[in-house]
């Protein structure tokens, strides 16, 4: 074991032959006496790789431990500390001058104003990086990932890890889980993602990891229950791999408040990323502490592509495909009197949406066109149908001031004059 | 397993990869053994210096919580009796102590779960901590808090009637902690017959402690103490609040009405330097701890500390984590140890490669350079003779530690009081400047020693007792021959200036003043001027006095004494393996978000390195960088509103000058479109732009400035 760990290298290359440069500088300086560098120097030269070992006898608990022998976990020392400091100047030169110019060119001046989700993408993987670039990033990544070992020891030393820096870091979390997360219970959370919610990431852990039946309802609740079975478990080691701890669906209170709730316990151990700029400001001062990061620069330029895959940018043509699809599957499982009703609203916001105040259908006249229409006999038969809309989302109900009910379908009026055609 | 991270129909990914529950959970108590999980880094368990490391982590911590038990121990007495005492007589408002606790927030977990212990065990078994996140509303906050009260009795009571167990959370109201008290504790009228013997009990407090007071809504701060009123005949309520900020928080947030049920007592618990000072003296300037804070960390550490936070906790978390830095370097690390018999264990057991690992530290080159041709390649290749070297080095480093410490503490009591204290009040003001620099050496302490220099007889005896208080207990250790007979001769000095009179000498000074004045009759007053100043030469040139002889020989001594011991570390070959000293760390705790995005996007040589994007200044853009910083830096040339078309032509013009005539202006390159659609959403997705819906294919800057 100890003839095996010895040959497992330790130091990166880099900083071995600096070392060994200098040593031979001073002793060149004294004479010109041969010397030379133990043989074994040059064999460390070939093999950085890591080196984990999986032990081979079966464990008790079915979870195969890695373990790291003989190995120190130096990393390059390439950057220093950035300089950068806010000139409080530039933001009253910034506002100062109250009225904006821009010219009135359109993107229709365009042949192609707007490019489709899909076909960027498309149109993407065909551009490619300079050569140096391509190689400087290489380097960068491996300098990044150079960081493993290190990290790996201070998630169960206890501390969590933030990293930062330009650059999608997907790729490198991913890695990291691959290379040495492999056998260990690990959640990876989406925080870009659109729908993500604290109670889907705690429902997770309840029910998919410990398999446990039913989750409270309340975050705190739920985190308490968490924090109680791995205190009960000490040996078992969860880890928490955040994409964008930020992310729009987690900015809030709850959200991160229950995070470091978990972050802080013995036996989770959290790696997140951080992009937005004003991404820190999420935390506080008991957050932070619970958190306990240790935060790392992984700047690496990888453009953000999962990242900002989920269409809202107002470069990118809006297809609302998927919204269409969607609203079509209810639309068909609904009753013939359901769907009447539904184009009546439908065909209402055609004609006056156009309308910069459009507020919706009032009530009132949608029972008026549905009497009329004998789709409905009566007000409350109505309001019953109005509330599946309303459950699938459908249809938007909204008070106006004076109590009149609106209902407003969140859609674009194309994609409504599509499910009209298609139904008509 | 690639594509099995992104989906768009769910955000959480699980891999579980045979996690196993726990058999014997249930209703049990909490019976955790610490030890099992202070050591759990079985990965890196078989490390010589993670070894090493996770040993100073125990003692650290060890000694940290016996510090805290001791450190908040006379607030929280005075709290306890404040609980004690408040209930002794009928009430008309709720006893209330606002416990100002200070902005350093992460550290009052501490200070509150003593508390709690401490009236636990003093007082009353019914205490409930209610946290603000867990109280959005009224409802939540009482069932919280009942459900603490009621759950948490200690072995006072004994089990005869579990039927509260059976409550729901929904059920718990203030009706029913009611019944449950009296249940408990009983009427004393009722409650004759012998067999129970709860007629001893005396009614024990309700303890309701709100550690973040600020974070509270004040509709329910209010309505939660308006109805506990109510009930203020029947349930001895004690509240204790724990406000950050000022006395004036509790004056704003409550209402006068409110306010006039309850009967506040503030206290006051100590400044969290005192903490800080009190943590660093005993548990890392302690002459047992070997692993030591270089200058820079540790002013790095302070400022953080006194300009950020003011939380010792961080402060720990931070020291703990520049630990892990330090030993992460390698098994040359497991030296930092004071043991004598231990360093000589550890370095028996060194392979080639430990050795090797030592001979990267820096200062192992000036050790090879100070050496003979000979020994420099037998240091650099005989590792039999290499471990001697190394021994005698690390022993000599231990021996100067020991004796740093013990005199950084001596050097404390002479200079902590001096007038404006050229060094420092404190300890830690002291460390910071002799582990940065020789101290001895500095203006700030040739200044101190002039300054001492006018001591009168009395402060001098005083500081030379103290100092020998400090010194002689440790003379009991062996082979601390010097310093002993460093500490005799102090005690002479001592002895003699108990002895001297100071009275004889203050005569004979006046004697010869007016002797002197009386002599001559003065003329002007710029003769007169004339010679006093003479005379003052003619003094300071004279013998000096009896006292003054005997107080120049003391600081002389003592001086000698600094000069000896306290030079700074850097001096000594292989001081890396005790001193850490790495100031880069500071990115890794306080991370540089701003300035990493700032500088890959103003300047992406700054990371990549490469031959083809050097820039002359930060304004200049060339086209082979990467699309996001051209895209970025043509924004930065806009006011609060861009154009996104005429964004799209400024980025075609850099990236693709060769065809920029007006009519190639209606038709984009497909893919070039594509790279300035995706540069655009990320640059929204990153903060710098956002969908402005003033003006069509607006984007509006949420940032100024570069």
């Amino acid at each position: 074991m100890i003839q095996k760990a010895a040959e497992v290298a330790k130091t990166p290359h880099a900083v071995r032959k600096k070392t060994k440069s200098k040593i031979e500088q001073i002793l060149q300086e004294d004479s010109t006496s041969e010397y030379e560098i133990s043989s074994e120097e040059s064999s460390f030269d070939s093999d950085t790789s890591s080196s984990i070992e999986s032990e081979d006898e079966p464990q008790p608990k079915g979870n195969q431990k890695i373990k790291i022998t003989n190995t120190n976990l130096q990393t390059p020392r390439t950057r220093g500390r950035g300089r950068y400091t806010i000139k409080t100047e530039e933001y009253f030169e910034n506002c100062a001058s109250s009225k904006i110019q821009t010219s009135n060119n359109t993107l229709d001046k365009l042949q192609t104003p707007k490019l489709p989700q899909h076909e960027v993408q498309q149109l993407l993987q065909n551009s490619k990086l300079s050569k140096e670039h391509e190689k400087c990033i290489e380097q960068l990544t491996k300098i990044n990932e150079s960081y493993f070992k290190k990290w790996l020891f201070l998630l169960n030393e206890n501390f969590n890890i933030l990293l930062y820096g330009l650059g999608s870091k997907r790729n490198i979390i991913k890695k990291f889980h691959m290379e040495y997360l492999k056998d260990m219970p690990v959640i990876v959370v989406n925080g870009f993602f659109p729908a993500l919610t604290i109670k889907n990431i705690l429902d997770s852990i309840i029910v998919d990891l410990l398999k446990m039946n039913e989750s409270p309802s309340n975050p705190t609740e739920a985190c308490n229950l968490i924090i109680e079975e791995f205190q009960a478990m000490p040996e078992t080691h969860l880890y928490l791999l955040i994409h964008n701890i930020e992310g729009d669906m987690l900015r809030n209170t709850k959200a991160q408040n229950a995070l470091a709730m978990l972050a802080s316990v013995r036996n989770i151990h959290l790696l997140a990323s951080i992009d937005h700029i004003n991404a820190p400001l999420i935390w506080d001062h008991i957050r932070l502490s619970k958190f306990n990061y240790i935060w790392f620069d992984v700047t690496c330029f990888s453009p953000y592509v999962e990242e900002t895959s989920f269409e809202k940018s107002m470069m990118i043509a809006q297809t609302g495909a998927l919204a269409l699809s969607s609203l079509r599957n209810v639309f068909l499982s609904l009753t013939s009197n359901s769907k009447s009703i539904y184009l009546v609203i439908v065909k209402h916001q055609l004609e006056h949406g156009k309308n910069q105040f459009y507020q919706g259908i009032s009530f009132k006249d949608l029972y008026m066109a549905c009497r009329e229409s004998f789709v409905v006999s009566s007000d409350l038969a109505l309001r019953a149908q109005l509330t599946e809309f309303i459950d699938h989302k459908m249809v938007k109900l909204k008070r106006s001031v004076d109590g009149t009910e609106y209902l407003i379908i969140p859609l674009a009026s194309n994609l409504l004059q599509k499910l009209l055609d298609e139904n008509s | 397993m690639d594509e099995d991270t992104i989906s768009v129909s769910k955000g959480v990914f699980i891999f579980n990869n045979n996690i196993k529950r726990s058999n014997n959970r249930g209703r049990r108590k909490r019976t955790f053994t610490t030890n099992k999980t202070t050591d759990d880094n079985e990965i890196f368990a078989s490390n010589l210096w993670y070894q090493q490391y996770a040993n100073l982590k125990n003692i650290l911590e060890e000694n940290i919580m016996e510090l805290n038990d001791n450190m908040f121990s006379s607030v929280l007495s005075e709290l306890v009796q404040f609980v004690g005492s408040s209930r002794k007589s009928a009430v008309e408002e709720i006893p209330t102590a606002a416990l100002l606790t200070g902005i350093n927030m992460p550290d009052h977990a501490a200070q509150f779960s003593t508390l709690i212990n401490k009236i636990q065990q003093n007082e009353t078994p019914h205490v409930a901590c209610l946290y603000s996140q867990d109280c959005v509303n009224i409802k939540n906050m009482i069932e919280n808090m009942i459900n603490k009260l009621m759950n948490s009795e200690g072995e006072t009571i004994d089990d005869e009637d579990e039927d509260h167990r059976t409550i729901k959370k929904h059920q718990m109201n203030l009706s029913v902690l009611q019944c449950w008290y009296n249940n408990v504790y009983g009427e004393k009228k009722i409650m004759s017959s012998p067999k129970k013997q709860r007629t001893n009990i005396h009614q024990k407090a309700l303890v309701v402690i709100i550690p973040d007071f600020e974070s509270f809504t004040s509709s329910v701060l209010q309505k939660f103490i308006l109805i506990v009123s109510c009930y203020i005949k029947v349930l001895p309520f004690v509240f204790i609040f724990g406000i950050a900020t000022s006395l004036n928080t509790l004056h704003t947030s409550l209402s006068y009405q409110i306010m006039s049920k309850i009967n506040i007592r503030v206290f006051k618990s100590q400044p969290s330097i005192v903490y800080l000072d009190n943590v660093l003296e005993n548990a890392f300037f302690d002459t047992n701890f070997p692993f030591h804070l270089g200058g820079n960390i540790f002013n790095l550490f302070i400022d953080l500390f006194l300009f950020y936070d003011l939380s010792v906790n961080n402060f720990i978390t931070n020291v703990k984590y520049a630990m892990a830095e330090h030993f992460c370097f390698g098994n040359a690390m497991s030296l930092c140890t004071l043991s004598k018999p231990q360093t000589r264990e550890m370095v028996e057991n060194f392979t080639h490669n430990d050795f090797e690992n030592v001979r990267q530290l820096l200062s192992f080159r000036k050790l090879v350079e100070s050496e003979t041709y000979e020994n420099r390649i037998k240091l650099l290749t005989d590792d039999d003779y290499f471990k001697d070297v190394l021994i005698k080095h690390l022993r000599s480093i231990q021996k100067y530690l020991r004796r740093f410490h013990l005199f950084l503490k001596v050097l404390h009591v002479l200079v902590n009081d001096l007038p404006k204290a050229p060094l420092g009040k404190k300890i830690r003001e002291l460390y910071a400047v002799a582990v940065s620099r020789d101290i001895t050496k500095s203006d700030e302490y040739k200044e101190s020693f002039q300054l001492l220099g006018f001591l009168s007889k009395v402060e001098l005896i005083s500081k030379l007792s103290a100092i020998i208080d400090i010194l002689s207990p440790k003379l009991t250790s062996v082979e601390q021959n010097k310093i002993a007979e460093f500490v005799n001769k102090l005690e002479q000095y001592l002895k003699s200036m108990n002895d001297f009179n100071m009275e004889e000498l203050q005569d004979a000074v006046e004697e010869i003043e007016t002797e002197a004045l009386a002599d001559e009759t003065i003329d002007s007053r710029q003769q007169f001027r004339e010679k006093l100043l003479g005379m003052a030469k003619q003094k300071s040139a004279k013998q000096l006095n009896k006292y003054e002889q005997l107080r120049k020989e003391v600081l002389d001594l003592l001086s000698n004494a600094f000069e000896e011991y306290l030079v700074e570390p850097k001096s000594f070959y292989l001081h890396e393996i005790f001193f850490f000293d790495d100031v880069s760390i500071q990115n890794n705790i306080v991370g540089t978000h701003r300035t990493a995005i700032h500088n890959a996007l103003n300047d992406p040589q700054y990371y990549l390195q490469c031959s083809c994007c050097e820039i002359p200044n930060s304004t200049s853009i060339r086209h082979t960088m990467p699309d996001i910083c051209i895209a970025y830096k043509l924004h930065l040339e806009c006011g609060k509103m861009i154009n996104l078309y005429d964004w799209l032509q400024a980025f075609l013009s850099i990236v693709d000058p060769s065809d920029a005539d007006e009519e190639s202006d209606r038709y984009v390159k497909p893919e070039l479109q594509a790279r300035f659609t995706q540069i655009v959403t990320e640059l929204e997705y990153l903060g710098f732009i956002k969908n402005s819906k003033r003006k069509a294919d607006h984007v509006a800057r949420l940032t100024w400035g570069g």
